[in-house]
């Protein structure tokens, strides 16, 4: 029953085992729970506080235990007093020290035995024995390793920095910060929890594997502006950080977990790109730019406010002919440029930075490939302070164009020479054909002349020495004489309006018309004509052709009469679109508004056959019997009304009258 | 006739190449008993000759304008350019067969003239107005000279 108990008497062995503790510095006790005994052994009662000589009752026992700590103990006891349990305890708890020594941590482990009561039957714990242990050193350490992780864990917590702590290589979040909840949008429930498990947004990203890479190998990691696709907002979103593993050690040199601070640049990245984005769309535009400038057949220069060149183009160089490299820097005149043509073009450029406008400037100067021209235009360039800071000149070669300007020129002036040489001989054959009119109407007018008064002469004085028949024949000749005399005068007007140049002016038709019929007052008077005329308009033409026109047309209309009856003539007049005139009227020139004019007269009219050929010179169809006449007067009228740019028609009814219509541009 | 016996101040020159209006007129100028006063030159020159003479001052110049070498007006206007030939040469008319109004306006333009007549192809009518004018510059004062 007494296994535990040591005595004086113990064996050989457990001397050995009373030894080897001792030498452990630990001390062994015993209770008779029944007998309420305490047995502690030196080291015992040394660990406890007490003296080799102090006599421990159960009472004084529990008095050198801590109050903190007492009643946690008796717990302990309790419980490993309950025949429920295996009657095994262990506990750490603090003794009070009756003399000055610091505070002291004991370890006890022990065991409860059992027995079944003889009153009741019942299983009560009758002993309790075991041993005891001084791990002040151990607590203390350990207090301070508590205190500086719960420390570490309050600094997590508190730090504005996203960070979170990984235990084990199962990745346990053992800490986690609100910024870091914030960013994974998770809560603190995810402590305790593998990582793999509450994130599983992550699951094909590389983090996992990083984590356990950092874990296994120790090598921490840093990394930038590294996209994670997080649930934000319940949406998955690619957002970026800059993080780092860093492995964990314990006392014992080995990584017990990592812990990671991430900071999030999504934003900054977001811009970044942007200006990413921006830049190469400049650089784009730059190399297009570029790519534009230096192959643009115009040639492209920059001067500075010294006019000094700052940048050419390759088209620059082709037409120099001389290295940009070698020119820049230079002005004008120091280019070995004439003088006469590098001072225009200096004075311009002063001429666009004093302005600050844009100017053209036009140069030429000989060269190999003959006289080049070009055509510049010359621009300001504007600091951001809105000063003119330079000029930047656009040249384009012209010389092909100018070439081509020379050569239509001289086409022009060719063709204007024929034209001129053309118009030239136009007006001396036309000349010549007034002159021809003129003289044949004269030298023929005269021997006329002579016959007629010849004639007359005979007549007058030599009556009565000729017989009827030979005054008969006398007054023929006179007659045909007058008639041949006529015949010759029309065809002279007819010549006339023919060719000579009409000049235009504003007329008015209406006094034309009153001129006309003072001219034929006498006919007019004679045949008692009746005229109705309507109002005429005033419009451009010749006067003294338009008067022949009308004239002829009224005259033509009182003459024309059926005999014995009174000429009854009507004038009117309207104004008519070009789109609403007929068809077979066409009109010479390309006026779009006419004046018809139209003499009615109910006289012996024509068959429409004819209303053509009545234009022509020469053709009548009545006979001179009949009708006096030449031919010409409607042929004059049709040339006056060409002359106009308008047309004449006819149109008329044997026995029923005949209508003329003029058309004259309004 | 009104002046069948009248003495005119000085020569009727006519300047008319034509022989037979020379002849007409002849005939016409008979009949006025006016013959005797004529004096015909077949051309401008040799009136011109016949004007520088101091004493000869005619009544009355009429002239043709078709005619060869010179015409009528550009032998009035060499009278123009004389003054005093100017003077002894009025009244000065012309007289044609063809009036063209470009040769009429040109004549009253570029020439000082008193007149100017078609020649009517009516004999009768030729002689009522070779008439006329002489009729009515015989009324007429005349420029006097030295």
């Amino acid at each position: 029953m007494n296994a535990y108990q040591f005595s004086e008497n113990d064996s050989a062995e457990h001397k050995r085992l009373r030894f080897s503790l001792q030498a452990a510095g630990i001390g062994t006790w015993d209770i008779d729970l029944v007998q309420k005994n305490i047995y502690l052994d030196d080291r015992c009662k040394e660990l406890y506080g007490f003296s080799q000589e102090d006599k421990i009752d159960y009472e004084r026992f529990w008095q050198h235990i801590h109050p903190q700590d007492r009643s946690q103990v008796q717990e302990v006891f309790t419980k490993a007093m309950s025949p429920a349990t295996d009657g095994k305890y262990s506990i750490e708890f603090r003794i009070i020290d009756s003399s000055n020594r610091p505070l002291h941590w004991l370890h006890c482990q022990g065991q409860a035995y059992f027995t079944r009561s003889q009153a009741d039957g019942q299983v009560i714990a009758y002993r309790i024995s075991g041993i005891a242990q001084d791990i002040t050193e151990q607590v203390t350490t350990r207090q301070i390793r508590w205190d500086s992780e719960q420390y570490f864990r309050s600094l997590v917590q508190d730090t504005p920095v996203a960070t979170m702590i990984f235990r084990g290589r199962s990745q346990i979040v053992e800490t986690v910060n609100i910024p870091m909840l914030q960013i994974i949008s998770k809560d603190a429930s995810i402590i305790g929890k593998p990582f793999r498990e509450v994130m599983p947004e992550l699951e094909g990203q590389e983090f996992f594997d990083l984590l356990e890479k950092v874990y296994l190998t120790g090598k921490p990691v840093f990394r930038h502006e590294t996209p994670a696709i997080l649930l934000t907002d319940g949406i998955l979103t690619t957002r970026y950080f800059d993080f780092i593993y860093k492995p964990l050690y314990d006392p014992a040199g080995e990584i017990y977990g990592i812990i990671n601070v991430s900071v999030e640049v999504t934003d900054q990245m977001l811009i970044r790109q942007q200006i990413e984005e921006k830049k190469q769309l400049v650089e784009k535009s730059e190399i297009l730019f570029r790519s534009l400038v230096e192959n643009t057949p115009d040639v492209i220069t920059r001067w500075d406010r010294q006019r000094r060149l700052i940048f050419a183009n390759k088209a620059f160089e082709t037409k120099t002919g001389v290295a940009n490299s070698t020119l820049l820097g230079k002005t004008n005149l120091e280019m070995d440029q004439p003088i006469e043509i590098a001072e225009p073009y200096m004075k311009s450029l002063q001429r666009v930075l004093n302005s600050g406008q844009p100017i053209d400037h036009y140069n030429h100067f000989p060269s190999v490939k003959g006289n080049m021209h070009y055509y510049s235009r010359l621009v300001p360039e504007f600091g951001p302070d809105g000063s003119v800071q330079g000029v930047l000149a656009i040249a384009r070669d012209i010389t092909d164009l100018k070439k081509m300007e020379a050569i239509l020129e001289e086409r022009v002036q060719q063709r204007t020479q024929e034209l001129l040489i053309a118009n030239q001989d136009l007006q001396r054959s036309n000349d010549s054909l007034q002159q021809f009119a003129y003289v044949a109407s004269h030298d023929l007018q005269e021997p006329l002349r002579k016959i007629q008064t010849f004639s007359s002469l005979l007549q007058q004085q030599y009556a009565d020495k000729l017989e009827e028949s030979g005054l008969d024949l006398l007054e023929r000749m006179s007659s045909a004489g007058e008639r041949m005399s006529k015949l010759v005068s029309d065809l002279l007007a007819y010549s006339q309006v023919s060719t000579r140049q009409p000049s235009f002016g504003i007329v008015s038709l209406h006094s034309i018309m009153n001129n006309v019929l003072t001219t034929l007052e006498q006919k007019i008077s004679e045949t008692k004509a009746q005229i109705e005329l309507e109002e005429l308009p005033k419009l451009k033409g010749d006067e003294l052709q338009l008067t022949q026109l009308f004239q002829n047309l009224l005259s033509n209309a009182i003459k024309y009469t059926i005999s014995n009856q009174i000429p009854v003539i009507r004038v009117t007049s309207q104004r008519i679109e070009r789109s609403q005139l007929d068809p077979q009227v066409k009109p010479t020139g390309n006026a779009l508004h006419f004046y018809q004019i139209c003499v009615h007269d109910q006289g012996i009219g024509f068959d429409n056959q004819y209303k053509d050929l009545i234009f022509q010179v020469f053709q009548r169809l009545h006979g001179k019997q009949e009708f006096v006449g030449t031919g010409v007067g409607l042929s004059i009228c049709k040339r006056v009304v060409e002359n106009h740019g308008g047309t004449i028609t006819a149109d008329g009814m044997p026995g029923q009258g005949a209508i003329f219509c003029v058309y004259l541009p309004a | 006739m009104l002046y069948t016996q009248i003495n005119l101040s000085g020569p009727i020159l006519i300047i008319e190449d034509d022989e037979d209006d020379q002849l007409i007129l002849t005939r016409i100028l008979k009949e006025l008993n006016l013959a005797d006063k004529v004096i015909y030159f077949s051309t401008p020159l040799e009136a011109l000759d016949y004007l520088q003479q101091a004493t000869v001052h005619p009544f009355i110049l009429i002239c043709d304008i078709n005619m060869p070498m010179i015409n009528g007006i550009e032998f009035k206007k060499q009278i123009d350019q004389d003054p005093v030939l100017k003077a002894k040469c009025t009244p000065f008319i012309f007289w044609s067969t063809s009036i063209s109004d470009t040769l009429v306006h040109q004549a009253y333009t570029e020439t000082t003239i008193q007149g100017f007549f078609q020649k009517s192809c009516n004999y009768k009518e030729l002689k009522q107005q070779l008439y006329y004018i002489l009729g009515y510059w015989y009324y007429c004062q005349h420029p006097i000279f030295e």
